[in-house]
């Protein structure tokens, strides 16, 4: 049980960071070192 | 090279590169966490699952990592503007080998604890130095 929660907290922390930083990426997505990628072309349509 | 990341990360290596360096770094924390139960100093579980977790989620770190500094290497180089960034992580990097090749020989176990400190801090600093002001919309 001990096993399985360990590891659930490790899953719950990755989840959660990726939720947060993608969410924090959001709005600065074009703002990418090499001029926005995909965000910035769909705009360019 | 630089162009098999760009295509992977379809034009965004910046952000990718940003979502994967913080889950190493939270990763790192929780392996902090986990050592500190595992050595009895946090009686939170047993010592064994901790132990358990905390070489699964080190695996993953070190995979995590490897990738992210490829990906910073192919597409962003060694910039001077950026010199404490890629010193610290070129530091981890050695650290992190260090670690392993003490892991893997079953010598120098008094060790692992300063290590993995060491190691964290490293992956800390290496994150401070760009990801906030990334995340900020500053780089």
């Amino acid at each position: 049980m001990q096993f399985a929660g360990s590891i659930a907290v490790a899953i719950a922390i990755i989840a959660v960071t990726i939720a947060l930083v993608t969410a924090k990426l959001g709005p600065n997505a074009e703002d990418d070192h090499h001029g926005g990628g995909d965000r910035q072309e769909q705009e360019n349509r | 090279m630089e162009d098999f990341v760009e295509s992977i990360t379809r034009g965004n290596p910046g952000s990718v590169k940003a979502v994967l360096a913080s889950v190493v770094l939270a990763l790192a924390a929780y392996q902090l966490i986990l050592a500190a139960i595992g050595y009895g100093k946090l009686p939170v579980i047993a010592a064994r699952p901790a132990f358990f977790t905390h070489r699964a989620s080190g695996d993953m770190i070190a995979v995590l990592f490897v990738v992210v500094a490829l990906m910073c290497l192919a597409v962003f180089g060694f910039e001077d503007d950026y010199a404490l960034h890629g010193w610290a992580g070129a530091g981890a990097v050695a650290v992190l080998a260090v670690k392993v090749f003490v892991i893997r020989s079953g010598r120098g176990g008094r060790a692992l604890p300063y290590l993995g400190v060491t190691l964290f801090t490293l992956l800390a600093v290496t994150w401070l130095t760009v990801t906030p002001d990334f995340l900020a919309g500053e780089d």
